[in-house]
């Protein structure tokens, strides 16, 4: 697979990302307002906060990520960009790999905001399982963008557009919802290890599995 | 005439005309058995199957309920296997399998969903409950509508048939992983009375496991008629289609 193709791509996302930073700014702003509106939908008192907190948590990472993905891949198809990658002699696959380093490279960036926040916000005590929580976050976001860059593409080839993409996106991710919401559930109540891990091996599953699957069948989507 | 091919690769071109073929002779037969066969069922259940001692009534949904659970894998099944193959094939009939086999295996997760419902009222005391089953119905019930909407949606320039296969195939791979993660997330459903490996039959009484299997023929045979009956018409229109542009064609060609 061409590495170098991947390389590329993702470097060229993260320069266009860089220059203007409007969709990620524009991400942790609406994520941490999602957690702000979770904290609405009751009267909740710290306890009841501490056992919504993962969920709300999960729940504006999913709500969030829906929104950049379709962002991300709308930008190729402005001025036929995914035209030119097309003719260029990429592989489909390293094309994809490459789309997909790059929302995991955002994804985490706005993690890095998000989470500080939701902690605060929901009164969160994680007793120190600070590298336990970042490496649930880095498994769950390879596998949530890997199936994310693959519907925003078939989205893309939809009327209905972005419209569509959390229809097909979030249904799809549950496993990987669950695993987030349950294994952050785990390191907050303390004594649940095992629990975590099995959580997180699941979502490990779910990240060889889809990956493999959407980078082979990205071809499908995209050929002309 | 010998009918079976002598290769593979004159396996897979005949299959195509082949099977559409067989399925069109078997057609009618298909409708009477699934019409006879449902009658056979309704006459068991509820005449003949004695009413269960606890839960009375309401436990005569389940003859309909499981075989409803049981097509509805059957039918994304189908639309899983159809889905590769037309990727690979690229025959327009292998897209027509998995576009009907969607549509009527949504209409019996409907049914399974809507069942479920009815007999959890009286039983468990409410329509809904958030158990590991439900849940992950209710979750492919989603999936598959997407996969509708896909269909629906696409844009005319894209070609829709390689788009909803690459949807199918990826949405039928997440089900079991999707099952396993809301089951370790709760489970309230009732246990699985057929499927016990060491003790066939399981809990279930003999008359209440005729019946069951009946229900399970009859209803098996009414999602093979039903979906052999869109791809029926899904064929005819697309012959209509190239009939219309080849009758146009010539119209222009004659002036």
């Amino acid at each position: 697979m061409g590495w170098r193709a991947a390389g590329a791509i993702l470097v060229k996302d993260l320069r266009l990302e860089l220059r203007r930073v409007e969709t990620v700014a524009t991400m942790v702003v609406f994520a941490v307002l999602v957690a702000l509106i979770f904290v609405f939908a009751g009267d909740p008192t710290p306890a009841d906060l501490r056992r919504l907190g993962p969920g709300a948590l999960w729940v504006s990472l999913l709500f969030a990520g829906a929104l950049g993905f379709g962002r991300w891949f709308a930008q190729e198809e402005r001025n036929q960009a995914l035209q030119g990658l097309l003719v260029s002699p990429v592989d489909r696959a390293a094309l994809f790999a490459g789309k997909w380093a790059g929302a995991i490279v955002f994804l985490l960036a706005l993690e890095c905001a998000l989470v500080p926040a939701t902690v605060t916000m929901y009164q969160l005590d994680l007793r120190g399982a600070w590298g336990e929580l970042a490496l649930l976050l880095v498994v769950v976001t390879v596998g949530y963008s890997a199936l994310g860059t693959f519907f925003a593409a078939v989205a893309a080839r939809t009327t209905a557009g972005e419209l569509l993409l959390p229809i097909l996106l979030f249904p799809l991710s549950v496993p990987l919802l669950l695993a987030g919401a349950e294994g952050g559930q785990a390191l907050i109540e303390g004594g649940r290890l095992g629990d975590y891990w099995s959580w997180l091996s699941l979502a490990a599953a779910f990240d060889v599995i889809f990956g493999t699957v959407c980078t082979l069948a990205f071809e499908y989507v995209i050929e002309e | 005439m010998r009918w079976w091919p002598r290769s593979w690769r004159q396996f897979w071109s005949t299959l195509d005309g082949r099977t559409y073929h067989m399925m069109l002779s078997a057609r009618p037969w298909i409708g009477w058995l699934a019409v006879g066969s449902m009658v056979i069922v309704f006459a068991l259940v509820f005449w003949w199957v004695p009413l269960e001692a606890i839960q009375g009534y309401p436990q005569k949904i389940f003859y309909i309920h499981v075989p409803s659970a049981w097509v509805m894998y059957a039918a994304f099944g189908v639309v899983f296997a159809s889905s590769i193959l037309y990727l690979w094939k690229r025959t327009s009939l292998w897209d027509i399998f998995a576009r009907c086999a969607a549509e009527v295996g949504f209409l019996f997760t409907t049914l399974a969903l809507a069942t479920g419902m009815l007999w959890g009222k009286p039983i468990w005391g409410t329509f809904w409950t958030w158990d590991a089953r439900l849940t992950s119905t209710l979750i492919l019930w989603f999936i598959y509508g997407g996969y509708m909407l896909v269909r629906a949606f696409a844009r005319p320039d894209a070609e829709v048939a390689r788009l909803a296969a690459v949807v199918g195939i990826i949405g039928f791979l997440d089900v079991p992983i999707i099952h396993l993660s809301v089951l370790w997330w709760r489970t309230l459903h009732p246990q699985p009375v057929v499927m016990i490996i060491d003790d066939p039959g399981g809990g279930l009484p003999a008359s209440m496991l005729i019946t069951l299997l009946a229900s399970l023929v009859a209803v098996s045979l009414v999602f093979a008629w039903l979906w052999i009956q869109r791809v029926w018409q899904e064929r005819t229109a697309e012959n209509l289609a190239l009939l219309e542009a080849l009758l146009e064609r010539r119209e222009r060609s004659a002036r």
